[in-house]
């Protein structure tokens, strides 16, 4: 097959044209900027407006102070919770909607993917409306009589990081997973059961796997989500639910160290990219339905 | 003493609307190549499907060795089906796949590995372990879900049109391989097919379906040659059709006034009095052309057209707008002269069926 398209591709060499407009755009947009944050990151400010020429300066201090790379695993860890929530919730209703579903289908699917069209900001603002002190979340613990007095556990701290950061991954996880769910044949779930395995058996041994392509760019892209993000830990996490993007944020910010936050935020890009590649391996086996 | 492998009473499934299966009644012996067989929609395969458990039956039941299984699941049935696409796992290779149903039964692993080699060698696949799904031709692929149907020896096999999916040579050649696995294994096959040639070359027993209910379960030849609705008449094998009413009857001896003509017709498996019309059907290769000697009927059709098909010859004529077929072999055709219009065709008072006229509708193609 690849071979194949190798042989067609050479015989068209206008299809080649077709990919500049690709490749401009990923150089403007992606490339030249890492670049420049590369080479911002091997210089010190050693005070306003003294800049040091090239060293390793940015990168010794992450290792040498542990509040960056504590933060900064704290921030994995952060991520990963997330993403392990976003496909937990969004499993079931993936699955319960691509494959028990018949009729609403697409109606529920819309639904699901409508908090994409609401802003960012204003999404995380309802979140301190739902968790908050005289929030919704404890006036229904109130009146069910669970609670006594509203409880302050639900707002600025990494519960709530994390919650409020897997609703906004769980569109980007539903979607990828929908998709792969989908994609699975009714036979072979009856031939899973026709052969004795039972639905939970079934659900373990075939339905997961074959929807790990889903799975795996779900993780991605939530893991990715909450590991840059700022704003929600800034809006809702109080002291505790500080995560790294903040302190790079900061960089370019109040401590203005634009070459230090270069350096940490190169360090988190090229993790992030790593892990990608590494994921990506393990992962999606396009064209397995034969 | 088990009187049936399977049974099916009274079996009915209604999918909102529609009744997919009405009323079935089917007994499935003990060691027989048994097909079901229909056009598409007639609902054999909601039938099998149900014997598999994969359907819950609207109404009736169906027994498994004398057991009512109705209410257990599929995967506690013990009868395994190969799937119409083969349905292999892709993300498990052939050992892996065969190997699911073993580890589902907690058959212990060195147990299983021989059984897996076993079943391998059976269908003719051994080395081919490690292949995925993908690596694999379509005719491996079935004899790959053949395998992984075997290997837990289900009381009963059911096959879905198992060979839908390959090119004619091949279907050819795993039809004898099937048949000749079924012999040697003298287990009970259940077999899917809208294709009569298929199931007649195959099976020990057929039940002709449409619309949802059975037709006629017997064997082949008493299928093709006596077939007791018109319906089964038309799907199977090539069949003309004469119109006519009915002018008198002595016994079982109707005489039909049909084509201009006076036909003399036994009367069969349904009471048919004089003013009635009646379906007169007679296979192409019974009708005879120009046959020296007299017959117990005679036309005078219209020569329309002579056509080669290799081994034989069908020639096609007509009275009015009732079209008829008769085969004829080289020699056969030395009787029809040069530019003769004219033919004469007879046959024999045997070799003809009548069944009345409501039947008409159920035709296949005419």
């Amino acid at each position: 097959m690849k071979a194949k398209e190798k042989t067609r591709a050479a015989q068209k060499p206008k299809s080649y044209f077709i990919g500049v407009p690709i490749a401009v755009w990923m150089i403007v947009i992606v490339i030249i900027p890492v670049l420049i944050m590369l080479s911002m990151s091997f210089r010190v400010k050693l005070a306003p407006q003294v800049v040091s020429p090239i060293s390793l300066g940015n990168y010794i201090e992450f290792f040498k102070k542990p509040i960056y790379w504590k933060l900064f695993l704290k921030s994995f860890r952060i991520s990963l919770m997330v993403s392990i929530v976003a496909i937990v919730a969004s499993y079931p209703l993936a699955y319960f909607i691509s494959r028990k579903l018949k009729r609403f289908r697409n109606l529920l699917f819309m639904l699901i993917i409508t908090p994409l069209w609401v802003s960012y900001l204003i999404r995380i603002i309802a979140w301190r409306t739902i968790l908050g002190n005289k929030g919704l979340l404890n006036l229904i613990l109130l009146k069910i009589g669970i609670i006594q007095e509203p409880l302050r556990l639900f707002l600025y701290n990494q519960f709530a990081v994390i919650i409020t950061l897997a609703y906004i991954a769980i569109p980007f996880v539903f979607i990828p997973l929908y998709t792969a769910l989908e994609k699975i044949p009714k036979n072979l779930i009856d031939a899973s059961i026709d052969l004795g395995a039972n639905e939970v058996k079934t659900l373990m041994r075939i339905i997961i796997p074959l929807s790990s392509p889903g799975l795996i760019t779900g993780f991605m892209l939530s893991f990715i989500i909450a590991l840059g993000d700022y704003i929600i830990p800034q809006q809702i996490g109080g002291s505790g639910g500080i995560m790294y993007g903040n302190i790079v944020w900061s960089q370019f910010g109040i401590i203005s160290n634009w070459y230090l936050g270069a350096a940490l935020g190169f360090i988190l890009f090229a993790t992030a990219a790593v892990i990608i590649g590494v994921v990506r391996r393990f992962g999606s086996r396009e064209g397995v339905y034969m | 003493m088990i009187t049936h492998e399977i049974e099916l009473i009274n079996i009915s499934k209604v999918f909102k609307d529609v009744v997919a299966v009405d009323d079935v009644n089917i007994q499935i012996r003990q060691g027989e190549f048994f097909s079901l067989l229909g056009p598409s929609g007639c609902g054999k395969t909601t039938t099998l499907r149900m014997i598999a458990g994969l359907e819950t039956p609207s109404s009736g039941d169906i027994l498994i060795e004398d057991e009512d299984v109705t209410d257990v699941p599929a995967y506690h049935r013990d009868v395994n089906t190969v799937f119409q696409d083969y349905a292999i796992f892709p993300h498990m290779n052939v050992y892996e796949n065969i190997y699911y149903p073993l580890r589902m039964k907690k058959i212990p692993r060195k147990d299983a590995h021989n059984r897996i080699l076993n079943v391998l060698k059976l269908v003719n696949m051994d080395g081919f372990e490690h292949r995925f799904s993908n690596q694999l031709s379509g005719g491996q692929r079935q004899r790959i879900a053949l395998a992984r149907a075997l290997v837990n020896e289900p009381k009963a096999l059911l096959l879905d049109e198992p060979l839908g999916a390959l090119d004619f040579k091949l279907r050819i050649a795993m039809q004898s391989a099937l048949k000749e696995l079924q012999t040697k294994l003298s287990m009970t096959f259940v077999y899917v097919t809208h294709d009569q040639t298929e199931a007649i070359t195959m099976s020990d027993r057929i039940a002709v379906m449409n619309n949802g209910k059975v037709h006629q379960v017997g064997t082949p030849d008493e299928i093709y040659n006596n077939p007791t609705t018109a319906f089964v008449a038309s799907f199977i094998g090539e069949m003309n059709f004469i119109e006519g009413v009915v002018t008198k009857r002595h016994a079982d001896i109707l005489e039909v006034n049909a084509l201009s003509s006076s036909l003399t017709c036994k009367c069969g498996n349904y009471d048919i009095n004089p003013d009635e019309t009646v379906l007169i059907c007679i296979r192409p290769e019974k009708l005879h052309i120009n046959a020296q000697g007299k017959q117990d009927n005679e036309i005078e059709p219209v020569l329309k057209r002579i056509i080669f098909r290799g081994n034989d010859y069908e020639v096609r004529a007509a009275i009015g707008e009732t079209e008829l077929r008769a085969v004829m072999d080289h020699q056969g055709l030395k009787k029809i002269g040069k530019d003769s219009e004219s033919i004469k065709a007879s046959w024999d008072i045997e070799d003809a069926i009548v069944f009345p006229i409501y039947m008409k509708e159920d035709l296949v193609g005419y």
